[in-house]
């Protein structure tokens, strides 16, 4: 570990996101870092991207240039395909319930762990926001999603249930999605409304889907090099701070999602509601796809058992 | 249409120098090539996946990883030529200043230390493509391990010191003065 | 001592004609190791990260496409056609090249891509009226960053996120500079024709329009296909560079069989020398970025300026001259990734719009793209026209006066954007 003047140890965290929960662990994280190290740790954080894109800040923490990241876990595939079961559709009785299911200490265990050969340690595992879509067109079944351009990320389980509905999956990046829904190059993207609000989606595809058939996490993970170079106490405070900062941003995060939809329909969107009905036929076409990819790789069905029991352990 | 990969030296030359100017004009032409086709590729896949979204509603998950791969290769591969022919984007006026003698202490120097700097770069890069390597990272969407498009990055600054040195040997490494002889008057 | 770093050592090291490329990764390596900011292996991460970025494919596709463009003919049918059009005024080639960096700012974000295109297109024939190699890579260079201000702009999308504010807003925004820009370019050249004594050409006549149009239909199919497609919603106007390089090898070679697949593949070798030239710039100027946004220079700054309680007018002037500074060494996304997050909360504590000063961000950013001595424009353009980068520096001065004075009534007429803003509310 690197040590300053007084000695003190810095600490930089990044993300790609801004003003979202995301950001708004890492805040928390360092206040409560500050306050049990009495300051023999100081935490930077970089919001925006401002440390570089996010596979770019994974990596950086893997080699302990920076200390730690948070990020969606769909972004740490390369690392250990087993952090996508996290993408799986899922069926949650609300935001309550994923919160608990994101927390659970079984879960936990198994998710921190999975990236530590690799020099990446877990601290906390939370919501960003339910799965949903928006679109440029009013949609409210998944019939009408047949032939639809979608924008997800590039990993399978993403991918796979944009083709369930049977549309063509297009993993586009952060900078071009708005533009290709003004033009139509893309139909519809896939994501949560934090996100989608946060990139200004609304001014190309205003329509908000709530089919929740999921969760958007975020995994806050730091260097395993920089943490084991760190006195016991140390590492002690680190790992509560961790704990305490998931737990204190859970309510932020449950806010945050009605913010944004709040702010998108402020900003000329439209929030489209499903019935009970019309939410559980996507359901109904989304569920299935999780079991469908991991039967192909027993590493990744053992995983999905995990979360999928997380999820029943927990409603 | 002129040939795209001429020599840089147009004479045959013996002995250490003639063997420096074979070897670079060998390394330029054989990571132009090679850059030319990486470019003919970003080409190739975009107009496919263009294609292939818009009439086939079929997208390549991997399509912008390897445009962006094959730009990288690109840009560190051809940098060996252009330090070869000496066009690295620079300011020289300052320098032009000094006397003769001066210049050539400065640039023999300047092109030292540069190597070393590009040397401990290459070397701190070559770690992480190292450490990437053994944890067997693999790319979002390819799929390919990362030390490979990584390490584009060491190799391409370690061609560029070896083609500073052989310039050196190679070539009067001073800033022509024809370079400038058609200032103003004739812009 | 870290003045000396970030200060005296790039003046010395530049003035001893060190490539830029390495000046700046000499500055990063002193600047990590002096504030002990990380180990130096983050600097292959930040170099790798600062490529591995999908919207930068334009620049080295727009520099394909243009020189295929110029060798296959392309380029001299729908110059051909520009000049059957344009005439009876002086300068109206001059103002034809404005005209089409305008166009071509419309469908992309990227600025180096546009002195590429416009400048394969436009150059030779502005040479060859009289206008001078020296001004007419001068009016590329500067007219080329009307690209971040006229949308799209990956500028201004970048902006919008890290400011939470509506890129169609800002979209909107930038119309209006984009046209005052435009207009005192135009008046600028037309009277820089007349201290030339550029011939007038002949008034346009139809029969001749008619005549040079059919013999550029397929060069006039290429800007629509580009224009077409990405407002069709078929490409993204990154894609767009990529199918602009496709469209002009397939015509060249299969309908005006002006070049073979031969010529095809050399023009892209030596293209890759040109793309290496400029991409190394962006690569180092990534890292030299991180070591900037780690050093925690920008935050003493802006407590500094917090601390003053200035006026409006002055805390927009110091922005103003702080980002030009950073705009001359920076590219447009990380000076905006680094500074947005920590200048907006100010502005929008003094009540300023944050809109408003999106826009200025998005001028200053595109000035300090051809603002002497680092804009990446005119290394561009040394490296694409092989014109000496002092004469650069003297040749953007007047239109760097232009921009300076829009500049000035942006900042501090708000209403110029307010306004037009207002409407699509
Ligand atoms: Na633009
Ligand atoms: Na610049």
């Amino acid at each position: 570990a690197r040590v300053f003047g007084q000695n003190q140890i810095i600490m930089k965290l990044g993300t790609s996101t801004l003003q979202d929960s995301q950001h708004q662990w890492m805040i928390d994280f360092a206040k409560i870092v500050d306050t049990k190290s009495e300051s023999r740790i100081k935490v930077e954080i970089y919001p925006a991207s401002q440390l570089g894109a996010t596979p770019r800040m994974i990596e950086q923490t893997q080699m302990a240039t920076i200390q730690g990241v948070v990020t969606p876990p769909e972004f740490l595939g390369g690392i250990n395909e087993a952090y996508g079961i996290l993408s799986a559709p899922g069926e949650f009785s609300d935001l309550e319930h994923t919160a608990r299911t994101l927390s659970d200490p079984e879960l936990n265990d198994f998710v921190f762990s999975l990236g530590e050969s690799k020099g990446l340690k877990g601290l906390g595992l939370f919501i960003s926001g339910p799965t949903a879509f928006c679109t440029r067109t009013l949609w409210k079944t998944p019939e009408e999603f047949s032939g639809a351009k979608v924008r997800v990320l590039a990993a399978k389980l993403q991918q796979e249930q944009i083709r369930a509905l049977g549309g063509t999956p297009i993993p586009m990046p952060p900078s071009e999605i708005l533009p290709a829904l003004q033009q139509g190059t893309l139909d519809a993207v896939m994501s949560c409304i934090p996100v989608m609000e946060g990139l200004g989606f609304m001014d190309g595809a205003k329509y908000f889907l709530e089919t929740n058939h999921g969760s958007i996490s975020s995994f806050a993970a730091i260097s395993m090099e920089w943490f084991e170079d760190l006195p016991s106490d140390l590492q002690e405070i680190i790992v509560t701070a961790g704990q305490e900062a998931t737990q204190t941003v859970k309510q932020f995060s449950i806010d945050d999602v009605s913010d944004a939809k709040a702010q998108w329909t402020k900003k000329g969107g439209e929030i489209v509601p499903l019935s009970a009905d019309e939410r559980r036929k996507f359901l109904d076409t989304l569920l299935p796809v999780g079991p469908k990819i991991v039967a192909e790789n027993s590493g990744m069905q053992s995983a999905y058992d995990i979360y999928k029991a997380a999820i029943e352990r927990t409603r | 249409m002129q040939h795209s990969s001429e020599s840089v030296s147009p004479t045959a030359e013996r002995g250490i120098r003639g063997i420096a100017i074979a070897v670079g004009d060998g390394i330029s032409l054989f990571c132009t090539q090679l850059s030319g086709l990486a470019l003919i590729a970003i080409v190739l896949i975009c107009t496919f996946n263009v294609i292939g979204r818009y009439v086939f509603l079929h997208a390549f998950s991997w399509a912008e990883e390897a445009m962006v791969y094959c730009m990288i290769f690109v840009i560190f591969f051809a940098s060996a030529a252009v330090t070869w022919r000496g066009q690295h984007l620079n300011l020289d006026m300052a320098l032009r200043k000094f006397p003769k003698g001066m210049q050539r202490l400065i640039v023999y120097v300047g092109t030292l230390a540069s190597v070393g700097l590009l040397v401990l770069l290459a070397a701190t890069s070559w770690n992480v493509v190292a450490k990437l390597y053994r944890f067997g990272q693999l790319s979002e969407a390819l799929g390919i391990p990362m030390w490979i498009p990584q390490s584009f990055v060491p190799i391409g600054l370690l061609l560029v010191a070896l083609m500073m040195l052989l310039r050196l040997v190679a070539h009067d490494p001073l800033p022509k003065a024809h370079d400038f002889a058609a200032e103003d008057q004739e812009l | 001592m870290t003045l000396a770093i970030f200060a005296v050592m790039p003046i010395v090291l530049i003035c001893l004609g060190i490539p830029i490329f390495l000046v700046l990764f000499a500055v990063s390596v002193a600047g990590i190791l002096q504030l002990d900011l990380a180990s130096l292996k983050v600097i292959q991460s930040a170099m790798f990260g600062g490529l591995d970025s999908f919207p930068l494919l334009a620049i080295p596709l727009f520099i394909l496409a243009g020189d295929v463009m110029a060798q296959g003919g392309i380029a001299r049918r729908l110059i051909a056609l520009i000049l059957s059009m344009v005439g009876g005024i002086r300068g109206s080639m001059g103002v034809a090249a404005i005209g089409s960096a305008a166009a071509f700012g419309a469908m992309s974000g990227s600025s180096v891509a546009c002195v590429a295109a416009i400048g394969n297109l436009t150059i030779p024939t502005l040479v060859e009226q009289g206008y001078g190699k020296k001004f007419s890579t001068s009016l590329i260079a500067a007219t080329g960053v009307i690209d971040i201000i006229i949308p799209p702009s990956i500028a201004m999308i970048l902006y919008a996120i890290t400011a939470q504010v509506s890129v169609t807003k800002l979209f909107v925004a930038g119309v209006v500079p984009g046209i005052i820009i435009a207009i005192l370019l135009a008046l600028f050249v037309m009277f820089k024709a007349r201290m030339l004594n550029i011939q007038i050409t002949a008034r346009p006549k139809p029969r001749e329009i008619v005549k040079a149009a059919r013999a550029a239909i397929w060069a006039i199919l290429a800007p629509v296909i580009i224009i077409g497609g990405i407002y069709g919603g078929i490409f993204t106007p990154t894609e767009a560079a990529g199918i602009a390089c496709a469209y002009s090898m397939l015509i060249s070679v299969h309908v005006y069989k002006e070049l073979s697949w031969r010529d095809v593949w050399n023009i892209s070798v030596r293209s890759t020398i040109l793309v290496a030239q400029i991409m190394l710039l962006v690569a180092a100027s990534t890292v030299f970025g991180w070591v900037i946004t780690t050093s925690g220079m920008p935050q003493l700054f802006v407590s500094f300026v917090d601390s003053l309680h200035l006026d409006n007018w002055q805390i927009l002037l110091i922005f103003n001259i702080v980002l030009l500074f950073v705009g001359t060494v920076l590219e447009p996304p990380p000076a905006i990734l680094i500074l947005t997050p920590l200048l907006v909360p100010i502005v929008v504590d003094a009540g300023i719009d944050p809109i408003h000063f999106g826009l200025i961000v998005t001028i200053n950013l595109a000035i300090g793209m051809f603002l002497p001595p680092f804009g990446i424009n005119l290394f561009a353009a040394n490296a694409l026209f092989k014109v000496p980068l002092p004469a650069l520096y003297r040749g953007v001065m007047p239109f760097l006066v232009i921009y300076l004075i829009v500049l000035a009534l942006i900042t501090y007429i708000p209403e110029l954007t307010t306004v037009p803003v207002g409407w699509v509310n």
